[in-house]
């Protein structure tokens, strides 16, 4: 299988708080990846260097062998390696003043002018019927629930057809029925397309349903575990003390005395 | 003890609470488990009078509350300590004024007694040293520390816990729960847990009460919740089993705590 995206030794911190030191990792065409990590470890932060929101320090990102940092290619050839990136916010980031339909075409007006008003709608409506939440397009998402929110942040981010998938802690805060409904859609979807999917999370149940291969955030790198199998088996102390939840190990002491 | 009887509450068209029954004991620790939207939080909230019930009766140590005006709830809330989801503490105040804050409400302690008060609570949790730093300048955990510090202060004997471990990442997760239950034995009082999470109130939970379309669907121990055949409850476990950990009771494993 093809390497579609590739990280090399990425270097990246904000003030006081370095993140990132010689990261490197490979992600293959149609692969799910699940990266998982501590609060304050940088998941987010790598999402927003994948997605070419911010730009590392040093190294480089490498999607579909272009250097989407690189300032010598041209804007053009970068936003159209954009163009197949679909993201989804942990928090949503959903447009307040606009409708469900308004959402989702909004997007497509901005990515792709070709395409006729007629067809966005057409388009944004099948998407959110095809996540479940078709039957309400004219609400806006400050009257929607949480789970159903996070169904309109999927079906926007697969407006413009991504090939790869930046899911920033798909079902956050979500009860755990509704986040194995949410993570069942996003692998149907993800593989009806053999899209490549980049997921974060802290759910180890998540990471379990939806991993072809699990990393995990540890003193600013990746540290590749393998299967969800291996990550369960894994004796690696700091796997162990992430996906047990053990108060002690290298994470750090995280024992609350009550005294 | 905590009693809900036939209680309903309807916003508008959406009845949340359907005719709901349980009860609480003194001392218990009790999870009230349920998926978004079951009426979980909407419970609780009863039980402090910020929401009031359409229909039915709640009592509290025997007296019922249902018809209790602004001012009787004020006793109910220095009762019944509510520990908010997220920390939610004053941003300008420091740890000790955050802590001192309810106190301060309630009006009836002398400049002392605070000073006892707060520094004690925060001891219980397990700070020292941090009464002059501001929220910004804790982690998160310290931060969900000085919210429960802030509740256990005015000497509660209810714990509200709403959602204290949902969007926590494992370990943060397991940290929060054995606090919740070391400090419920510690100080003798009858914690509800608001949660998601079927791991640990496997762990700590004298009872589980399952929720579902805002009526009672499961009422058990720990070990009749394990052999539940209830769809709903065997699809909560079913997240423990995907998980891989084996959960093990924190009482048994800690037999001295």
């Amino acid at each position: 299988m093809e390497t579609l995206i590739e990280v090399k030794n990425l270097e990246f911190s904000y003030p006081g708080l370095p993140l990132f030191k010689e990261t490197s990792l490979e992600i293959k065409k149609g692969e799910v990846f699940v990266l998982l990590g501590p609060s304050g470890s940088g998941k987010t932060t790598l999402a927003k260097l994948l997605a070419g929101l911010i730009q590392p320090k040093q190294g480089t990102v490498l999607i579909e062998g272009l250097d989407i940092f690189d300032p010598k290619v041209p804007p053009l050839k970068r936003e159209n390696v954009f163009k197949k990136v679909g993201m989804v916010f942990q928090k949503n980031a959903l447009f307040d003043s606009l409708n469900l339909l308004e959402n989702i075409t909004f997007p497509q007006k901005e990515r792709l002018p070709e395409r006729s008003q007629a067809e966005r709608l057409k388009r944004a409506q099948s998407l959110l019927d095809r996540v479940g939440i078709g039957s309400f397009p004219t609400l806006f998402p400050d009257e929607i629930s949480g789970g159903m929110q996070k169904r309109l942040g999927i079906a926007r981010a697969l407006a413009l057809d991504p090939e790869i998938l930046i899911l920033d802690d798909p079902t956050a805060g979500l009860d755990p029925v509704t986040s194995r409904d949410i993570a069942d859609l996003i692998l149907e979807l993800q593989k009806e397309k053999n899209a490549t999917a980049f997921v974060i999370t802290n759910d180890v149940s998540r990471a379990t349903q939806m991993g072809d291969r699990v990393g995990l955030l540890k003193d600013e790198s990746i540290l590749l575990i393998g299967s969800p199998e291996e990550m369960k088996s894994s004796q690696n102390p700091a796997v162990k003390q992430f996906v047990e939840g053990l108060l002690n190990g290298p994470f750090g002491d995280y024992q609350m005395e009550v005294s | 003890m905590i009693t809900f009887r036939d209680v309903h509450k309807a916003f508008g068209e959406k009845k949340v609470l359907a005719g709901l029954n349980f009860s609480v004991h003194s001392e218990e620790i009790v999870f009230l488990l349920g998926t978004s939207g079951t009426g979980k939080s909407v419970t609780l909230k009863h039980i402090v009078g910020l929401l009031r019930p359409d229909s039915g009766n709640i009592q509290i140590d025997n007296e019922d509350i249902t018809g209790y005006s602004e001012e009787d709830f004020a006793l109910i809330r220095k009762k019944c300590g509510y520990v908010f989801q997220h920390p939610a503490l004053f941003d300008s105040l420091s740890v000790f004024e955050n802590v001192a804050f309810g106190l301060r409400a309630h009006g009836e302690l002398q400049e002392s007694q605070i000073q006892d008060k707060v520094t004690q609570s925060l001891e219980l949790v397990g700070l020292r040293g941090i009464n002059e730093k501001y929220p910004h300048e804790l982690s998160y955990g310290e931060q969900k520390r000085v919210s429960i510090a802030r509740t256990i202060a005015p000497g509660p004997s209810y714990l509200l816990f709403d959602e204290p471990t949902t969007g926590l990442d494992p370990i943060t997760t397991n940290a929060v729960n054995t606090l919740i239950f070391k400090l419920s034995r510690k100080l003798g009082v009858t914690s509800i847990v608001v949660s998601h999470d079927m791991g640990c109130a496997l762990k700590i939970a004298d009872r589980i009460i399952v929720l579902e379309a805002g009526r009672l669907a499961v009422d058990g121990n720990v070990n009749e919740i394990w052999s539940c055949s209830q769809p709903l409850v065997k699809s909560f476990l079913e997240e423990v089993r995907l998980s891989g950990v084996d959960i093990k009771r924190f009482d048994e494993e800690n037999p001295h705590s």
